[in-house]
């Protein structure tokens, strides 16, 4: 009876361990609160040029890039056909060059909200809110307070993803679970978006990966995009928020006009059901980044290798070969445009 | 002895703790695909709406109490299949079946369905009963039980079923010359047909009278039938409390997942791009084979493009080169 009694217990406790194997673990730490980019506010950049400092008047450190510099009529935004770090294969590539910004301009497309990959870059301070059932227990984290980003569940408590038929959204389908100290969520199910705004794509069949890591009051979220048909390898981004519990935030729709998203315009097109793009070789944004940073046009159409230290070599050989011989002007003197 | 029974005790006890361990193991992975017993995936949209695909092209239910309206049938070979999954939703009898068009993954279970008597009408387009039968004394493309047995030729048809008006409507010369569009206003679900697959790039059926113009012309439709998830005005600020937002029409495209307007907007978009890049390069005196090495879908060929099986990426640029000279040439004769 004994060795019955040993053996039941060892069978139990290999059933408890496959248990906290399989089910999600405990929240380790906390990461309920509003959360705000350090130095939320207006950007203004002044000067790129060697030698100089980036001169920030106030203004989100990380994400400068994507609300400082292109866009045209004053949206800012970030600079045409500026794919640098994008691991864009060929099709993601034509894709992202088809590109035009006058495309947020047409009526369809002028109130989407964000695709949850650019989610955490913006304007806007994450409230991550736990959602409870009725004993208490933890069922959700949900993500919202973001500017023109959809609120966001994460689904903790183990139910699957919905099916290869469902819908897709813009804010996707999450399950999350926590690993040591760190929340990482999985999504699904999202519409086709985009990394920047200039057109950077993913398709709808990708994937993220998002890492939640907090360090005292800061929460370092990190966003891998797994997109089989438009990258050669996963890209990876990472965004700092300081916890600020006192900072409001923002939400999809018009607080002056309820109901309604920011930025609804009135634009007239010449055709009846517009598609602005560009056709092959005709994106007048190619190369403009590449003069201003003096680095080869190839660098700033999205390769993997340009996300990689080792690329500087690269750089600096093509610098070597094609010695600078006027300083590239200042081309980031603009204020943010928001989105 | 007592070892004997220690040593059986101890084994079963493994055995029961290792058969609990596995259970837990097993049940912790097992998602809810909602497939039905026959892999058909039943999608509930609406409260009364239902999408079934799995059957070749994906098939709209609606149910109420005055019955069940179907549109499409999906294959031949799958409809028994079917109608089981529709009666496991509804012991409502059957009685409006619609056909988008007249490909074989629309209208296959067309000759199951007629052999009930529930069924008040199979409608759809003439040129999809056109398409279906043939001339006296040749032969149909389908049995004579699986032609519509209403088939009409106005641009709009309605109907009132199980409290919602039913809209039918044809768009000419786009996957082919008999596409119906079919808008459940209430339910705020558009049945598109092949107009649009979530699959594969549109199929642009010359031979039946498709085109690119009349493929856009129709997208463009779905578009405007569409409206996108709020939020609208008067829309409380608490009712945008999940994940998506409230409201926005439910779009079938003929196979694939279920879309929504932006989807369309995309796709639109897309078949609008290719289009304009083959004129472009037609305008630089290229030949269709110059074209195809240009790779003029390149950017989409990883989502919805082919190297073999029915509708290739190749088919597919040929058909908008070919429609796009089949343009050129009406409007010189037209000068």
């Amino acid at each position: 009876m004994g060795r019955f009694s040993v053996w039941l217990r060892a069978g139990i406790a290999a059933c408890g361990a496959l248990l906290m194997w399989t089910a999600p673990a405990a929240a380790q730490v906390d990461i309920v609160g509003v959360w705000q980019q350090p130095g939320n506010g207006l950007v203004t950049l002044v000067d790129v040029r060697p030698g100089s400092r980036f001169e920030f008047r106030g203004g989100q450190y990380e994400d400068m890039w994507e609300r400082c510099c292109g866009g045209g009529a004053g949206r800012g935004g970030p600079v045409a056909a500026d794919f640098i770090g994008i691991p864009l294969n060929e099709a993601g590539r034509a894709r992202a060059m088809a590109h035009d910004d006058s495309l947020w301009e047409v009526p369809e497309h002028q109130c989407q909200p964000h695709h949850a990959a650019y989610a955490y870059w913006g304007v806007g301070a994450p409230t991550i809110n736990a959602v409870l059932n009725d004993a208490g227990r933890l069922v959700a984290y949900r993500v919202e307070g973001t500017y023109r980003r959809m609120p966001r569940e994460i689904w903790m408590d183990g139910r699957p993803h919905p099916p290869d038929y469902a819908r897709h959204t813009w804010a996707g389908f999450t399950t999350g679970e926590w690993r040591g100290n760190t929340l990482v969520a999985r999504t699904t199910h999202l519409k086709k978006g985009w990394v920047r705004r200039n057109g950077a794509p993913t398709s709808d069949q990708a994937t993220l990966l998002t890492y939640f890591t907090r360090h005292g009051d800061v929460l370092t979220v990190t966003v891998f995009v797994d997109d089989p048909l438009y990258y050669t390898e996963p890209y990876i981004k990472s965004t700092d928020y300081r916890l600020a519990p006192t900072v409001p935030t923002a939400s999809f729709d018009d607080a002056g006009t309820p109901g309604t998203c920011y930025g609804h315009t009135t634009v007239v097109f010449s055709d009846e059901h517009p598609v602005p793009h560009w056709l092959p070789g005709q994106n007048p944004g190619v190369g403009d980044r590449a003069k201003a940073l003096h680095v080869p046009v190839e660098a700033t159409l999205g390769h993997a290798e340009s996300a990689y230290p080792e690329f500087i070599d690269q750089i600096r050989a093509w610098r070597e070969q094609n010695p600078i011989e006027t300083p590239p002007t200042a081309v980031l003197e603009r204020d943010s445009g928001g989105r | 002895m007592p070892s004997v029974l220690n040593s059986v005790t101890a084994r079963i006890g493994a055995w029961i703790g290792a058969i609990l361990g596995a259970i837990v193991f097993l049940s912790a992975g097992t998602g809810s695909a909602q497939q039905d017993g026959a892999g058909l995936e039943v999608l509930q949209l609406r409260p009364n709406f239902y999408m079934i695909a799995g059957a070749g092209g994906n098939i709209g239910v609606q149910i109420g109490p005055d019955g069940v309206v179907l549109v499409n049938t999906g294959t031949r070979e799958a409809s028994g299949q079917v109608l089981a999954a529709i009666r496991n939703l509804t012991k409502e009898p059957i009685r409006y079946v619609i056909n988008t068009s007249a490909d074989a993954d629309v209208v296959g279970g067309n000759a199951a369905l007629s052999k009930f008597p529930s069924v008040l009408a199979i409608a759809a387009h003439e040129n999809v009963l056109n398409a279906m039968s043939a001339p006296t004394g040749q032969a149909a493309a389908f049995p004579t039980e699986a032609w519509p047995t209403e088939a009409f030729f106005e641009s709009r048809r309605y109907l009132f079923f199980n409290d919602e008006g039913i809209e039918i409507l044809h768009q000419p010369a786009a996957h082919s010359d008999g596409d119906l569009v079919v808008f459940f206003r209430r339910s705020d679900v558009v049945v598109a047909g092949h107009i649009l697959d979530d699959t594969r790039f549109p199929v642009i059926d010359l031979e039946r009278g498709g085109s690119i113009q009349g493929e856009i012309n129709a997208l463009n439709r779905l578009i405007e039938l569409a409206i996108p998830p709020g939020p609208f005005v008067g829309t409380p600020r608490a009712a945008i409390a999940a994940s998506e937002m409230p409201g926005g029409t439910e779009v079938l495209p003929g196979r694939g997942r279920v879309y929504r307007q932006l989807d369309v907007v995309e796709y639109r978009d897309m078949v609008v791009i290719i289009r304009d890049t083959i004129k472009y390069l037609i305008d630089q005196k290229m030949t269709l084979e110059q074209i195809q090495a240009a790779g003029p879908a390149k950017a989409w060929e990883p989502r919805f493009g082919a190297t073999s099986g029915p509708w290739t990426t190749r088919q597919f640029v040929e058909a908008v080169y070919k429609s796009l000279m089949n343009e050129d040439s009406q409007a010189r004769r037209e000068r």
